[in-house]
């Protein structure tokens, strides 16, 4: 964190916009732990709770991750602007779980709905990437405010794993994350490791944690991503032990570990190419020829 | 009687293609003596003194060589003599106490050793050495003149980390010398290149100790005038300098130049005007320093010429208060005219600061020692020559004004549109690029990717589990107590785990190093250093060729377990809160170390 960083956090106060994996090729299957949806929404949802609790100027926003759609589910700031004069014509206010709750069944039923016949295998995943950009955007608009909260940050709760054709997208917004010192934490509540998420929180400066026991998930939750920016300066938190740095090819989107890369705009291949597709430089290089790309006209 | 003498068998050869005359090699501390096996040959005895030969140099010990040569010069006409031995052991006997011998009157000689000089000799030598030899001698030769003693030591001065490991290398007798300094070098030769670090800079005072020293009670003054200074004023006056080469020693002896030039300045600086003009008048050589500088004049007018004429000077023409008297304030309702006449000088101190400046930037362009005053002339002259010579020609100089007015009268509307050097980025296909949701091949597997058919069952599953949220509320407790303990001891373990093998705060774990004490990190420095200089030594002598290759092995092995038990010990005396670390850090040492013996045990099998 540089200096910069650390200067602007110097309150205890968080304004979180929480990603939710709502997949549900994921979570329609029996993990091997029991964990079911409603064990887990039940625990985010407590959790989101308790970080309005810490201090009255948090900010929560939730964003459900779905297969193929994103939507906003839940907006503590907007909510509270409206509040007062809902109270007025409404005997019993909503209590904040129901409304998310609603919003999130909306969500599944036109989810469902979109899609007429089932996805291909290939289009499982979870739409990171697209949730990424959502809370960035989100965050964008709220620093312009009058009333910017300090220290924005992202955490994600993902349970599919990685979609390796997302990678590009997934390394733009966390590069952009980065630019903005948003920092990315990531909770894994899948079986399998997520190297996109373990590289945003070694780059942004969060903390990425896969939680050995689920059902817990809450605990987990309480102790480690509930703390804000300003106290993580000072408090222990279980760091990783190593990165996964693998990326994905740009041509058939699968992981890889050595690969080709244009030396004009970086992007990686498995194997070797005549031309970038990205950029259209010309990899064959002849005997005595330019060495210097003249613009097409 | 010469304690040590070597006796070899050996060749004399006239040059590297000769035969050779056979015969018999005898090299004492004094000087060698050639004695050949058939007197019938021409050659006579020779007996050759160490006084007279310069240096020495001999043939690499590849495994292409099959001479072993040892050549050595002499300061007589580049006279050398080249010899043969019968294997590399006697050369390298004979090479060393020649080595010695010659180290040890070197410092009895008196040759001054400045690098820039005495680089100079051996240039010719080396060359010398590539001319004659050839084929034979391959271009690494050693050197083992005094010049590369020179610089090995200052390199050891200058290094301490690398004298404590020369000291425990070479002196402890693993290595020798020659194997140590081939390693180093570049560094070496770095050294030499240097030379003087800095040169000295021309003086600002500007004359100003030129000052005299005026006696109160006798009317004399005094000017004390250095060689420098007076370098300094031919540069900065060249009027001065034109009328010391033409009156000196013709018309009149330095001293009464001198003289009458002080005179002039002293005037000048006493402001008295009515004297200056009035001596001048008098004698027409004062006048010379009392009036303008007439080259420094024609030269600054040359310069205007060559102001770019694209610069706006007419608004600076008020402000030109040097050439206004008065500063252009009015005084007493009428303007001051005092009519400098042409005999005085009218130039300000302004003038003199931009001349010293001029004189400062174009460098100081003598090498020679100011020794004379005669010698400062004609150099300062030879200086000034070259330079107008270097000036550029008119014509080049009128194309670069024009190119430069052009430049400057350009309307950047009227101009079409350029090409940009580079490329700018063209993404060929975004859908590719930026779509995430077309995949285009195979997919790595999954832990649970369904058929389509339990694809749907899963689907329904999960609708069923999202509708049913609202109805089946909380459960409570929302996590049992036993449960959120067990998580909470164990994430603070990992933790504390974490913190014990990694540090505390990445901070740390940068600077482990000097988080030890003192004395371990110099420990560990030392260690690392020496072992990775047996190491690099070790692995450069496989494939192993020579009888010599194979005892220098075997001295590496030895010193090499000595160090590895060493570093074993220093881990047991490692104090406890760093063992750990400490033994973390000269891991990958003693890993290497475990390697080298491996490799030498199976080599010795094999052989």
């Amino acid at each position: 964190m540089s200096s910069a960083m650390s200067a602007a956090r110097s309150d205890d106060v968080s304004a979180v916009v929480i990603l939710l994996d709502v997949n549900p090729y994921f979570w329609g299957t029996k993990t091997s732990t029991g964990f079911t949806f409603e064990q887990f929404f039940q625990h985010v949802l407590v959790f989101i709770n308790c970080i309005l609790l810490l201090s009255h100027l948090n900010q929560v926003t939730v964003i459900a991750m779905g297969a193929s759609a994103c939507t906003f589910l839940y907006d503590s700031a907007a909510i509270d602007g409206t509040a007062s004069g809902r109270s007025k014509r409404d005997k019993q206010p909503e209590s904040r779980s129901t409304t998310i709750t609603q919003k999130l069944q909306e969500f599944v039923k036109k989810d469902e709905a979109a899609e007429t016949n089932l996805a291909p295998v290939e289009n499982q995943f979870s739409n990171l990437s697209g949730s990424l950009s959502m809370a960035l955007c989100y965050i964008q608009r709220i620093l312009r405010k009058p009333t910017a909260p300090p220290q924005p940050r992202i955490l994600c709760v993902q349970g599919f794993p990685d979609a390796p054709q997302q990678y590009i997208a997934v390394m733009n917004s966390i590069f952009s994350a980065q630019r903005c010192s948003v920092p990315i934490d990531a909770c894994i509540v899948g079986s399998q490791h997520s190297a996109f998420l373990q590289q945003a929180s070694h780059i942004t400066g969060g903390i990425y944690m896969k939680p050995p026991q689920p059902e817990g998930l809450f605990q987990y939750l309480m102790m480690v991503f509930a703390t804000d920016l300003y106290s993580r300066q000072f408090l222990q938190l279980p760091r990783s032990a190593g990165v996964d740095f693998r990326a994905s090819c740009f041509c058939h989107k699968r992981t890889i570990d050595m690969g080709f890369v244009c030396s004009v705009c970086l992007s990686i291949f498995c194997k070797h190419h005549k031309a970038c597709s990205t950029c259209g430089a010309n990899f064959n290089v002849k005997k005595g020829g330019q060495k210097r790309k003249q613009p097409s006209s | 009687m010469d304690p040590t003498v070597v006796t070899v068998q050996a060749k004399y050869l006239m040059n590297p293609k000769d035969q050779g005359v056979a015969g018999v090699l005898m090299v004492t501390a004094r000087g060698l003596k050639f004695t050949p096996h058939n007197p019938s040959v021409s050659l006579e005895m020779m007996d050759v003194d160490f006084a007279v030969i310069k240096s020495h140099t001999v043939s690499k010990e590849t495994p292409k060589m099959k001479k072993a040569f040892m050549k050595l010069s002499t300061e007589v006409e580049d006279r050398a003599y080249l010899f043969e031995f019968q294997n590399f052991q006697e050369r390298e006997m004979c090479r060393d106490v020649v080595a010695n011998a010659l180290a040890k009157q070197k410092p009895s000689s008196s040759s001054s050793i400045q690098p820039p000089s005495s680089t100079t000799p051996s240039r010719p030598l080396t060359n010398s050495v590539q001319a004659a030899s050839g084929k034979s001698v391959s271009g690494a030769t050693d050197q083992l003149d005094l010049v590369g003693m020179e610089r090995r030591l200052k390199l050891l001065q200058g290094d301490s980390a690398l004298q404590k490991l020369h000291k425990q290398l070479v002196i402890n007798g693993i290595l020798s010398e020659h194997e140590f300094w081939a390693a180093r070098k570049n560094v070496l030769d770095g050294e030499k290149a240097q030379g003087p670090k800095q040169q000295t800079g021309i003086r600002s005072a500007m004359l100003a100790d030129v000052r005299p020293l005026t006696d109160g009670r006798t009317n004399k003054v005094t000017f004390n005038l250095t060689p420098e200074i007076i370098h300094q004023i031919f540069a900065e006056k060249p009027a001065v300098h034109r009328a010391f080469l033409m009156n000196v020693p013709s018309k009149m002896t330095e001293l009464a130049f001198w003289t009458k030039y002080c005179r002039a300045e002293y005037l000048y600086r006493t402001k008295n005007a009515a004297a200056a003009a009035a001596e001048a008048a008098d004698d027409e050589d004062l006048a010379v320093f009392t009036k303008e500088d007439d080259i420094v004049l024609s030269s600054s007018r040359r310069k205007i010429q060559r102001v770019d004429p694209t610069l706006d000077m007419a608004a600076d023409s008020n402000d030109d208060y040097l050439s206004i008297s008065g500063h252009g304030v009015v005084r007493d309702g009428m303007k001051e005219s005092m009519e400098p006449t042409e005999s005085t000088r009218k130039h300000s101190i302004v003038h003199g600061i931009n001349r010293h400046a001029a004189v400062v930037l174009d460098g100081r362009p003598l090498d020679t020692e100011l020794t004379d005053t005669a010698t400062v002339a004609h150099a300062v002259a030879r200086a000034q020559q070259m330079e107008s010579a270097e000036a550029e020609t008119d014509t080049e100089f009128q194309k670069r004004r024009m190119e430069r007015v052009h430049q400057m009268t350009e309307m950047d509307d009227l101009k079409g549109p350029s090409s940009s050097s580079f490329v700018p980025l063209t993404i060929q296909d975004p859908r590719k690029y930026f779509d995430s949701t077309i995949p285009t091949g195979e997919l790595t597997k999954t832990g649970a990717i369904p058929t389509p058919r339990s694809a749907l069952e899963v689907v329904h599953g999960f609708k069923q589990q999202v509708s049913g949220l609202l109805i089946s509320g909380f459960k409570d407790p929302l996590i049992s107590p036993e449960l959120s303990y067990k998580i909470l001891a164990d994430v603070t373990q990992t933790i504390v785990r974490r913190q014990h093998t990694m540090g505390t705060t990445t901070a740390d774990r940068q600077n482990i190093l000097d988080s030890f004490p003192h004395t371990t990190r110099e420990e560990v420095m030392t260690h690392v250093a020496t072992v990775n200089e047996l190491l690099r030594h070790f692995w450069a002598s496989y494939p192993l060729t020579s009888a010599l290759l194979v005892q220098k092995v075997v001295r590496l092995k030895d010193a090499m377990s000595g160090i590895y038990k060493r570093i074993q010990e220093s881990k047991e005396a490692a104090p406890s809160e760093i063992r750990h670390l400490f033994s973390q850090l000269l891991q990958p040492l003693v890993q290497a170390l475990d390697a080298a013996f491996a490799h030498y045990d199976t080599e010795s099998a094999k052989r």
